[in-house]
């Protein structure tokens, strides 16, 4: 219900009538949402290019990513070749435009498991309450007593290397984050009138939890899930570049990275570019993700 | 009085954690694909060596005897020995732990050398020049990977300038301490983003509260005012931050150890993978989760001190 009064523009208490405050409400929805958040603009801008990149890497790389040529091995930067050559005398700068579908997959993939497995602890621990909460948040215990790399790498090492089990170990380990921030939400969410009102209604736990619940608490999990695809994408590529994570000849950031390796006292960009690469997709979903945690905090006040 | 039974109780708290972390640990090795036996000796083995093997590492016998072997041998330190170099493995940790704390220590003192100056500086320069730069730094820090940082700063600083050794560690006191200056460098750039940005906001949410005006109005000097109302009451979060990242530091040393080809634990975990050395990944796994879960106690116990209010869980 809005007040009688309220606070016009100049800020003293005047008895505005109800279309002052109609046309104050106007006013503030008529800010379109790319005018609120330059880091907003840029992330969108961004990430919507990694997706292409990532989508159709054969519009953009000039080369076949795979194609080797012994005349060409470990050539500088030049005109032919943007960011210069191999080992195996392959393109780097298709390499690296192709890499972009393996790590921006690892991103996603890595952040959307746990997303959902996290929230589903999240909201249990938080609706039920009791020894569900307990087994629940000591199993999270359990998760955060290992350096989350630590945990996955072990994991790895047993199930031995490859993309699946990455996925496989991510997924084990990432969950945590968004089981905390769901139960925290809920447990506010789930005392408020609007929740007891369901209950006095009759309905089930199931379709207050997802239909009441659910949409309330999942902003502050979503805005997290920005930092997470760069964090699983870090992860991915760390693995790649131990020789844990995808395997070669598919093209991936951390992999390049770690190729280049030995050559780098004579041919820096092995290893150079694809790091730059990992910075600004990196760099891009980091902006998105604070330009909707600065969208969500306007929205707030 | 109060404080002893916080920290009894934490204590306490550690005991369940600390069993299902080792039950956690020891099924890892039920998580090979097929039969752990056979992985580790490979195709050529025969029947004789799969059952002798089978029977050294206990698999033979029901889950829960298993369970406990593995436990006591964890406890008596009795961990056998490496395959990669032939020494008992509790040698081997002896030499190498130190090596991964001492990186850590060393990280996180240049990260607070980076972090605290720009952080406060930035604060004060609210959105001039400077603190933009800082802020567009750390969002792009904070996304470099670690071992990539480290073949650049190895390549300017090891091969073009020749500051510092390419990676191994060094003769004597100084010449370790002289060799892990750029692998703690290395370490200490992400995060010291993440420590700059958090300490930023505090000093200018501090800035922004009534006691600073009020120190201001008393009359005390400015140097006064910064150091004891402010600085103090921003930096006690930040502090707290820095202890969190301890467990994101450990982690990063696993990386940074086997860039820089330092003798340190997580270098061994790595190198224990491609051996097939499951046992050492098993105890190198729980010795990173016990130096967690010590920092994290040494963090709760001493700001139970700091902050009397602290309750249990």
């Amino acid at each position: 219900m809005e007040p009688a009064t309220a606070p016009n523009a100049a800020g003293d208490l005047a008895p505005a009538p109800a279309p002052a405050t109609a046309s104050a409400r106007v006013k503030r929805k008529s800010i379109p949402f790319w005018r609120k958040s330059l880091a907003l603009n840029l992330g969108i801008i961004i990430v919507a290019f990694v997706f292409f990149v990532g989508f159709f890497p054969g519009l953009i790389a000039p080369y076949n990513p795979n194609t080797q040529n012994a005349d060409l091995m470990l050539q500088a930067p030049s005109a032919a070749h943007i960011l210069g050559t191999d080992n195996y005398g392959r393109d780097i700068l298709s390499r690296v435009i192709w890499a972009t579908r393996a790590d921006l997959q690892i991103g996603l993939i890595g952040t959307a498991i746990p997303f959902v497995f996290g929230t589903l602890v999240g909201l249990l621990a938080g609706y039920y309450g009791g020894v569900i909460d307990q087994i629940l948040m000591r199993l999270v215990d359990i998760v955060v007593a290992f350096p989350f790399i630590v945990l996955v790498i072990a994991i790895i090492a047993f199930l031995g290397p490859g993309i699946y089990n990455l996925y496989m170990a991510i997924s084990l380990v990432g969950w945590v984050p968004y089981a905390r921030i769901i139960r925290g939400e809920v447990l506010v969410a789930k005392n408020l009138d609007y929740v007891s009102a369901a209950r006095v209604l009759g309905y089930s736990d199931w379709r207050i939890i997802l239909r009441h619940i659910l949409p309330n608490v999942l902003s502050s999990s979503i805005v997290y899930t920005a930092a997470d695809v760069v964090f699983c994408m870090l992860a991915g590529a760390s693995m790649g570049f131990l020789g844990l994570g995808v395997q070669p000849p598919t093209p991936e950031w951390g992999q390049a990275i770690s190729e280049g390796r030995v050559f780098i006292a004579r041919a820096w960009w092995l290893s150079t570019f694809p790091g730059f690469a990992l910075v600004f997709v990196g760099t891009g979903f980091s902006l998105l993700g604070d330009g909707l945690s600065d969208l969500l905090r306007t929205k707030g006040r | 009085m109060k404080q002893l039974n916080y920290i009894v109780g934490r204590l306490l708290q550690i005991i369940p954690v600390l069993f299902f972390v080792t039950v956690l640990i020891f099924m890892m090795i039920h998580l090979i694909p097929g039969d752990p036996a056979e992985t580790i000796l490979g195709d050529k083995a025969t029947v004789e060596q799969l059952t002798i093997l089978r029977h050294q590492m206990g698999l033979d016998r029901p889950l829960v005897e298993q369970y406990l072997l593995f436990l006591k041998n964890l406890g008596t330190l009795n961990l056998g020995d490496s395959f990669i170099y032939h020494v008992p493995v509790t040698d081997l940790l002896a030499n190498r732990v130190p090596v991964t704390i001492a990186l850590t220590i060393m990280s996180t003192i240049f990260g607070a050398l980076i972090a605290f100056p720009m952080g406060y500086f930035a604060a004060f320069n609210k959105d001039r020049a400077f603190d933009q730069g800082v802020r567009v730094w750390t969002l792009i820090a904070l996304t470099m990977p670690g071992f990539w940082i480290a073949l650049l700063l190895m390549l300017l600083f090891g091969l073009k300038l020749h500051w510092f050794p390419v990676g191994g560690l060094g003769e004597g006191l100084f010449g370790k301490f002289y060799s892990l200056i750029l692998p703690a460098f290395t370490q200490a750039l992400g995060l010291s983003a993440l420590w700059t940005r958090n300490l930023r906001n505090n000093v200018v949410d501090v800035l922004r509260m009534d006691y600073v005006d009020f120190a201001k109005s008393k009359g005390l000097r400015d140097r006064v005012v910064i150091v004891r109302h402010v600085l103090r009451n921003a930096l006690i979060s930040t502090v707290t931050l820095m202890a969190m990242s301890f467990t994101r530091m450990l982690g990063g040393s696993v990386i940074t150890e086997t860039v820089f080809a330092l003798p340190g634990v997580g270098k061994l975990m790595v190198d224990s993978i491609f051996a097939r050395d499951y046992g050492i990944i098993q105890a190198i796994t729980f010795i990173f989760a016990l130096l967690v879960m010590v920092m994290n106690l040494a963090t709760d116990i001493s700001y139970s001190f700091l902050d009397p209010r602290v309750k249990l869980e």
